[in-house]
């Protein structure tokens, strides 16, 4: 199988050849009715194995085919497609060939035998026959003296007169036998004779019958002679005589002879000649046409296979694989065709390559600028001209607290509303837009507050411009500057605070001591209504004095360096601690702790963890206080969070923050309270930063009580 | 074969009804019918002529069909083949052949003369006969065979058989022939005890 796969072509051409060879055979063997008699039944033995072989062949191969075309392989269609065309041609002239030949040949060998030609054959066989049958007449008559002759001799003349008798009537050999055919005397032509041929029982008894037996008798080296058998008048002896046929009459005859004979052996065989010759001619015809579809398949293949290996180059390239090259095998048109395929392989492989480096490096510079992008601190978006965002950074959705889908399908200028985070960002971002579009100012700056917290973010807007030099779209890189914002300006509290403490404390203890000196020594030496009001105006400077050191020691403590002695403290009793000096002082404010059960551990200054929650406690109980009303509540939660982080919250029903002071709160001096100094929130925003934390207000307006939210990096176990 | 698909097994079941049609087509057809035509042995003598040599007479009857005397007499020649064998009994039922000839005769019409020759094809001799009868009488007997052997033979069984050489006709009539029954003439042996 394998061989027929690979290498077929070369088993069906021996094969045909073969096959070629015995019908040859065959049809020659058909020429001679004795011709090559022993080995036909061999050649047809032979044949039909062969053509057994050769079926199985091309059914095998037509199979393949049919297969490969059902399968849908490449070149199968067209493969089939030649090989129909090809055997198509070759077929049909095949077909009318065995028809005009079959009816011809069949014509042919009836017209060999018709009545004349047997009635000439016949004519000719009883001219031979008329020809000899005298010299049988000559041959009885003179048998029929030589009995007259000897019917009376007795046994001792008879082997005498015997020989001269033959010897007159020239024949070759005489017997005589008596009536129960026993052997009496005989004469020979031929010395070396010595038993003389006996006739068949049968035929003696015939003769002794009365029949007499007068036959010409072929002989095995071609010649012929007549043999008598009669009885003697007086029927006591038989007589047997042999006599020669000339050569002329015996070569005629015998050509005759073998004439008719051959005639009629063709006549006797003319149906089954006529049948065998058309069954080879079937043969014949049979085997042209495998070899035509066999011949047509190989043909087809030949021609189809570099056409297929092109069209599996030409896939195999189409799937990116360049490496493809076909082997030139031929030098004629489609050897061209391979050549100019593997020229442009070559040269796709190489724009290939090409096109594969400026892609790498395209990706290598997109990398670059996509891990600048990154790491940068800064958002970065790129919109378009219709307002499409294109390209953003990860910085761009930390900054604005969004996930990336927020972005995705957005439009500066779509008609639905933005998401609530960016309404206020894209706002801007809008006017800046065109701002620039009129070579504006292409810089801005916007504050929101996002969960409590308040966001300063500085926004640069700058035109993206393609080679031409025509304006794509946007480049809009934005920034956090709350930090920034907050650090300049506790700096410059804390500027304010040292100047305060430095250039107001120092006069204060002079000033309260000139107080009370005055106050000292005036007491007693003026009168009494001086004496009221100098201790009244001395006790307002001291007391004012006082207040004002407790201010600046406030300032003081605001504005110093953080210098923390960390260690591990337990949120939940501490807060215990504190909670229970209010929940004690309180009065007419309902206080409530909630904590958690298990520990909360944070590593933190226990004094300033304690200031935090003092004055977070001091502002709600002083806002209940404020609003004047009975019944205000004030409590401190404090809860795990997923992050790993402690919330801290202390909720009042006090008098509230109003929406545009709520993102001022954390400044010193600004209090929401009529009494405060403004410093206790900035104290706690301090503290907190300081503990690495986050805080942030909620308020939903005036008294409408607020709440402060700390959130604590809980220490890992 | 074993556990055949449905689909092997309509096409075998395809393959052998088709095949038992044509077996039927074949047996039932005129060319394969029997028309007369037979041969047997009828009778074997066999005569000790000396210690290692036998001498065989046979004789055997032969009928033909009427498409065999015409063939005959259109001048083509049928040649009969006698088979003999002795086989000597081996161990465990086993048989060996200790002697094998064949005796070759064909039977032929001369229309010149009218006569029917009968050729001796092995010792190259011919006998004329008027008649087909006469003829294939000629034919039917084996007369006086000598059959020798060597010493080591003992005992055996020997065996005859005519049949009609169809590979001796024309190349023409083969193919028909091999097709016919009536062409197929064999007597089938005929056994017969060695003289001890």
């Amino acid at each position: 199988m394998k061989l027929l796969k690979k290498n077929g072509l070369l088993p069906f051409l021996g094969v045909s050849l073969i096959l070629v060879v015995i019908l040859g055979l065959m049809a020659r063997s058909l020429e001679s009715v004795a011709l090559y008699t022993k080995t036909y039944t061999w050649l047809v033995i032979a044949g039909v194995v062969l053509f057994g072989f050769l079926l199985f062949q091309i059914l095998y191969y037509l199979l393949q085919l049919f297969m490969s075309v059902r399968k849908k392989r490449v070149g199968a269609k067209l493969n089939a497609r030649m090989m129909l065309f090809f055997s198509g041609l070759s077929i049909l002239p095949i077909v009318l060939f065995f028809i005009f030949s079959s009816a011809l040949l069949t014509r042919s060998i009836d017209s060999w035998f018709d009545e004349s030609l047997d009635k000439g054959f016949d004519d000719a066989l009883s001219l031979a026959q008329a020809a000899l049958e005298t010299r049988r007449i000559d041959a009885l008559q003179i048998t029929e003296y030589v009995a007259n002759r000897v019917q009376n001799l007795s046994y001792l003349d008879l082997a005498y007169e015997i020989e001269n008798l033959r010897t007159e009537v020239n024949a070759m050999d005489i017997s005589i036998f008596d009536q129960h055919g026993r052997f009496l005397a005989a004469s020979s032509k031929d010395f070396k004779k010595i038993i003389p041929e006996k006739p068949d029982n049968v035929i003696l008894m015939s003769v002794m019958q009365g029949t007499d037996y007068v036959w010409l008798e072929p002989l095995k080296d071609g010649d012929m002679r007549v043999r008598v058998i009669i009885k003697t008048p007086d029927s006591s002896r038989v007589i047997q005589a042999f006599y020669e046929i000339p050569p002329y009459y015996t070569a005629l005859g015998e050509s005759t002879q073998e004439s008719v004979e051959k005639y009629k052996q063709y006549k006797a065989l003319r149906k089954p000649l006529k049948d065998n010759m058309l069954f080879l001619l079937s043969m014949v015809t049979f085997l042209a046409i495998l070899m035509a579809l066999g011949g047509s398949f190989f043909a087809a293949r030949r021609l189809v296979t570099p056409i297929t290996r092109l069209s599996l180059a030409t896939k195999s390239i189409s799937e990116g694989h360049f490496y493809k090259t076909i082997r030139v095998k031929s030098k004629d048109e489609i050897g061209f065709l391979t050549k100019s395929f593997n020229e442009m392989v070559l040269k796709l492989r190489d724009s290939h390559r090409a096109e594969q480096e400026s892609q790498h490096l395209l990706e290598a510079q997109r990398a670059y600028l996509a891990t600048i992008l990154a790491n940068l601190s800064s958002g970065v978006l790129v919109i378009n001209r219709q307002g499409s965002i294109r390209t953003f950074n990860e910085a761009s959705l930390l900054l604005l607290g969004i996930e990336a889908d927020a972005f995705t399908a957005l439009s500066l200028y779509s008609e639905g509303e933005p998401k609530p985070k960016l309404q206020q960002f894209f706002e801007t971002l809008k006017e800046l837009i065109e701002k620039v579009e009129k070579n504006a100012s292409q810089r801005s700056e916007i504050t929101r507050n996002i969960a409590g917290k308040l966001q300063i973010l500085t926004i640069r807007v700058s035109e993206q411009r393609n080679v031409e030099g025509a304006l794509i779209g946007y480049i809009v890189v934005f920034d956090d500057i709350t930090q920034l914002i907050n650090s300049e300006r506790e700096a410059a509290w804390g500027e304010v605070a040292r100047r305060l403490a430095h250039e107001i404390k120092n006069p204060l203890t002079p000033i309260q001591l000139s107080a009370e000196r005055l106050q000292f020594k005036l007491a007693g030496k003026v009168d009494e209504k001086s004496s009221e009001l100098v201790e009244k105006s001395t006790s307002t400077i001291i007391a004012q004095v006082n207040a004002m050191k407790e201010m600046v020691n406030a300032f003081s403590q605001y504005a110093r360096a953080p210098k923390l002695n960390l260690t591990q403290i337990e949120m939940n009793q501490l807060a215990e601690e504190i909670f229970y000096l209010y929940d004690e002082s309180t009065e007419g404010i309902e206080t409530e702790l909630n904590r958690e059960s298990e520990p909360l551990w944070v590593i933190g200054d226990d004094i300033r963890l304690r200031q935090l929650l003092h004055n977070l406690l001091k502002n709600g109980v002083e806002a209940i206080e404020e609003r004047g009303e009975r019944g205000g509540k004030l409590s401190l939660t404090l809860t795990k969070e997923a992050s790993q982080q402690l919330k801290l919250v202390v909720a009042d029903t006090g008098i509230g923050v109003e929406a545009d002071k709520l993102q001022k709160m954390y400044e010193p001096y600004v209090s929401s309270k009529v009494k405060g100094s403004g410093l206790g929130l900035a104290v706690v925003k301090k503290i907190v930063e300081e503990h690495n934390g986050s805080i942030a207000i909620h308020s939903e307006g005036q008294n409408q009580g607020t709440q402060v939210e700390v959130l604590l990096p809980l220490q890992r176990v | 074969m074993v556990g055949l698909k449905g689909r092997g097994k309509r096409q075998r079941s395809v393959l052998l009804a088709g095949t038992l049609l044509f077996l039927g087509f074949f047996c039932c057809s005129p060319s394969y019918a029997l028309s007369g035509s037979e041969l047997s042995i009828s009778e074997v003598k066999v005569e000790t002529k000396s210690e290692r040599e036998l001498e065989l007479s046979a004789t055997a009857h032969i009928a033909m069909s009427q498409e065999q005397m015409e063939i005959i007499y259109n001048g083509i020649p049928l040649t009969f083949i006698y088979e003999i064998r002795v086989k000597e009994p081996k161990p465990l039922g086993f048989k060996r052949t200790r002697l094998e000839e064949r005796l070759r005769y064909q039977l032929k019409y001369h229309a010149l003369s009218k006569q029917f020759i009968v050729k001796d094809l092995v010792k190259k001799r011919q006998t004329s006969h008027p008649t087909l009868s006469l003829a294939l009488g000629e034919v039917a007997k084996v007369r006086k065979k000598r059959l020798k052997f060597d010493e080591s033979f003992e005992k055996g069984e020997g065996s005859i058989r005519l049949w009609l050489d169809i590979e001796a006709l024309p190349a023409p009539l083969r193919i028909p022939t091999y097709l016919s029954k009536n062409w197929h003439l064999n007597s089938g042996w005929f056994y017969w005890e060695l003289p001890q």
